[in-house]
C-alpha cells in the first residue's frame, strides 16, 4: 500500500514536471505589458474618429517606431500599429493599424529606442494631435505611456541550405 | 598524451582568445561607469576606457567631438550590440575626425581622461554629459551580416565549382 502511493507521487512528480517545463517554453507576455482595466477592443481608428469619447482609457498598444524625439521632460514616440499577437509583439507581416504618437515621461535613448524598432506600451488615451505626413493631414491619437517594452531584434538569417546538381558542357 | 599535441591544441586554444588591441592598452584605467560620471562621482582626470555606439559628430577648429551611447565592452574592448546603455558621453579629440568615417552608428572605444560634466541639449532634453579627453580610441569594423550559404548556390552554376570545367 505504501508503495504503491509512493510510486503515484512518483508518476505524480514526473507528469507535473513535464507540464512544468513544456509551459516554461511557451512564450509569455512581459510582465510590464500586463494590467488591470485595459480596453482590449478600442482601436486606434476608432479613437481617431471619435477625439474626446476615449479619454482616458487604458490600452495596450504596439507598432514599429517611426520617429523618435526627447522633448524637454518626455520622449514621444510616432508609431506605426499593428495588431498584437497573445504576448503582445506587434506582428509587422500583418495589416498596419495607422499611426499614432506615445509620449513616456523622461530620457529614452533615442539612439536604442529607434526608427524600425518593436514596442508595445500600455498607457491612456490622451485625445488626438492633427498633424501632417508631408502634405497630407493626418490624425494620431496619443496615449500618455506608462509602460513601455521595446522588443529585442529579430534574428532574420536563416540557415538556407540548397542542392543543385549541374551538367557542365563545355568546349 | 604527448607533450607537443598539448602545446599544439594549446596554441590553438589561446589563439581564439581575443585580446585588447595596443592603443586601447593603458595602465591605471579606473572602473567608473558613465551614469557614475554623469552623477558627478567620478573625480576629474582619472582614466577610463569607454565605448559605444556614435550617435553625433562635430568638427571645432582644433578639436573633434562626438556623442557616443555607452555599451559596455567585451573582453577584446569592443562595444556589445545590446540594448543596455549607461547613457550618453562626450567624446573630445585633438584635431580633425571624418565624419564620413566615424558616422553614426559605428562602433567606438576610447581611452582618456575624465573632464568636468558639460550640459547639452538633446533634441529639447538637457543632458548632462560626462566629457572624456580621449588619449587614445579604436575605430570597430562594422560586423559582416551572418550568411550561411552564399546566394546564388556556386554549386548551381558551376558543378565545378571553385574551379572552372574541366578542373580550369
Amino acid at each position: 500500500m505504501r508503495s504503491r502511493s509512493r510510486r503515484a507521487r512518483s508518476i505524480r512528480l514526473v507528469f507535473a514536471t513535464a507540464a512544468a517545463l513544456l509551459i516554461a517554453g511557451c512564450a509569455s507576455m512581459p510582465a510590464s505589458l500586463k494590467a488591470y482595466g485595459l480596453n482590449k477592443t478600442l482601436d486606434l481608428s476608432v479613437v481617431a474618429r471619435h477625439p474626446t469619447a476615449y479619454v482616458g482609457r487604458l490600452v495596450r498598444w504596439g507598432g514599429i517606431i517611426i520617429a523618435a524625439r526627447n522633448l524637454a521632460h518626455e520622449t514621444r514616440f510616432q508609431i506605426l500599429a499593428y495588431p498584437l499577437d497573445h504576448i503582445g509583439h506587434p506582428e509587422s507581416n500583418g495589416t498596419p493599424l495607422g499611426r499614432f504618437l506615445a509620449e513616456t515621461p523622461g530620457y529614452l535613448e533615442t539612439m536604442i529606442y529607434r526608427h524600425g524598432r518593436a514596442v508595445t506600451v500600455v498607457g491612456r488615451v490622451q485625445g488626438v494631435v492633427h498633424g501632417k505626413i508631408g502634405a497630407a493631414s493626418y490624425t494620431y491619437p496619443e496615449i500618455a505611456v506608462r509602460r513601455i517594452y521595446l522588443w529585442p531584434r529579430q534574428r532574420r538569417a536563416q540557415p538556407q541550405l540548397g542542392v543543385g546538381i549541374g551538367i557542365g558542357i563545355g568546349g | 598524451m604527448k607533450p607537443w599535441l598539448i602545446i599544439i591544441i594549446l596554441g590553438f586554444a589561446l589563439a581564439g582568445c581575443a585580446t585588447l588591441p595596443a592603443a586601447l592598452r593603458a595602465p591605471n584605467v579606473t572602473s567608473f561607469t558613465v551614469s557614475e560620471a554623469q552623477q558627478g562621482q567620478a573625480p576629474a582626470g582619472v582614466r577610463v576606457r569607454w565605448g559605444g555606439t556614435i550617435a553625433q559628430v562635430r568638427n571645432g577648429q582644433a578639436h573633434t567631438w562626438m556623442e557616443i551611447v555607452e555599451q559596455p565592452l567585451a573582453r577584446n574592448g569592443r562595444p556589445h550590440r545590446t540594448d543596455q546603455s549607461d547613457g550618453r558621453f562626450l567624446a573630445r579629440f585633438t584635431g580633425f575626425l571624418d565624419p564620413a568615417i566615424y558616422a553614426t552608428g559605428r562602433k567606438l572605444t576610447v581611452v582618456g581622461e575624465l573632464e568636468h560634466t558639460q550640459v547639452r541639449t538633446i533634441g529639447q532634453f538637457s543632458y548632462t554629459f560626462p566629457v572624456v579627453k580621449v588619449t587614445s580610441f579604436h575605430l570597430w569594423r562594422p560586423l559582416p551580416k551572418r550568411r550561411y550559404w552564399p546566394t546564388p548556390n556556386p554549386f548551381w552554376y558551376n558543378p565545378w565549382y571553385p574551379w572552372g570545367y574541366p578542373f580550369y
